[in-house]
């Protein structure tokens, strides 16, 4: 179904907050347009919408990405880390991951953003652990009770 | 005397992860690469907040 020139997927097979998707991000070469090089994307929150003109359903996520490189210099407020066995194999990931909180994207659930992954079936790679999920929501009451205070990190 | 059983006989629970080749973990993610996928969302559906089904805004 085409909402606003994306493919985007029926509301319904969008995964929830907590899972674990694949997400398509550019190469370099091609500024403007998700590429075929995927990355590990925690979603934090899924919002439906519809389209203006046609009223078709869509849904959107906000996406938190994956990453193993190195995150020494960021503040712990800001990354969070994906890393004993349990969590990665609940998870779907087969690296320690870090996912990046001050840079978060909301994107269209299409197949242009979440290409399906062959194994899965489905962009979905897996959910946070129950205890991750506990954690996070914790560090989002640390950064609203700074930013509510006017604290910047 | 009980012996484990073989090696060879142990049967492990098969992993369907996706190959670290086909999931990119590696490099850092620049500021021009969050830009370019911003870039592809169309601006109506950025500007509509819609209806919060799932998790907490951030």
């Amino acid at each position: 179904m085409s909402v606003y020139g994306l493919n985007a997927y029926a509301v319904n097979t969008a995964p929830n907050a907590y899972d674990i998707v694949s997400v398509a991000f550019p190469y370099r070469e091609n500024p403007g347009e998700p590429g075929p090089k995927l990355r590990p994307g925690l979603v934090l929150s899924k919002s439906v919408h519809t389209e203006q003109k046609t009223g078709a359903p869509y849904a959107t996520l906000q996406i938190a990405y994956g990453t193993s490189a190195s995150v020494k210099n960021i503040n712990p407020l800001d990354v969070f880390d994906v890393h004993n066995y349990v969590a990665l194999q609940r998870s779907g990931l087969c690296s320690d991951t870090h996912f990046l909180l001050n840079r978060i994207q909301k994107l269209m659930w299409c197949e242009e953003f979440f290409p399906i992954v062959k194994e899965f079936g489905t962009p979905i790679m897996g959910k946070l652990p129950h205890d991750h999920i506990i954690s996070l929501k914790k560090v989002k009451e640390v950064r609203d009770s700074l930013k509510s205070k006017g604290i910047s990190w | 005397m009980k012996q484990p059983k073989n090696r060879s006989d142990l049967k492990f629970q098969s992993s369907n992860y996706p190959e670290p080749a086909q999931i990119d973990y590696s490099d850092e993610i620049t500021e021009k690469e969050l830009k370019t996928m911003q870039s592809a969302m169309p601006q109506e559906a950025l500007d509509d907040e819609g209806v919060l089904v799932s998790g907490d805004r951030w």
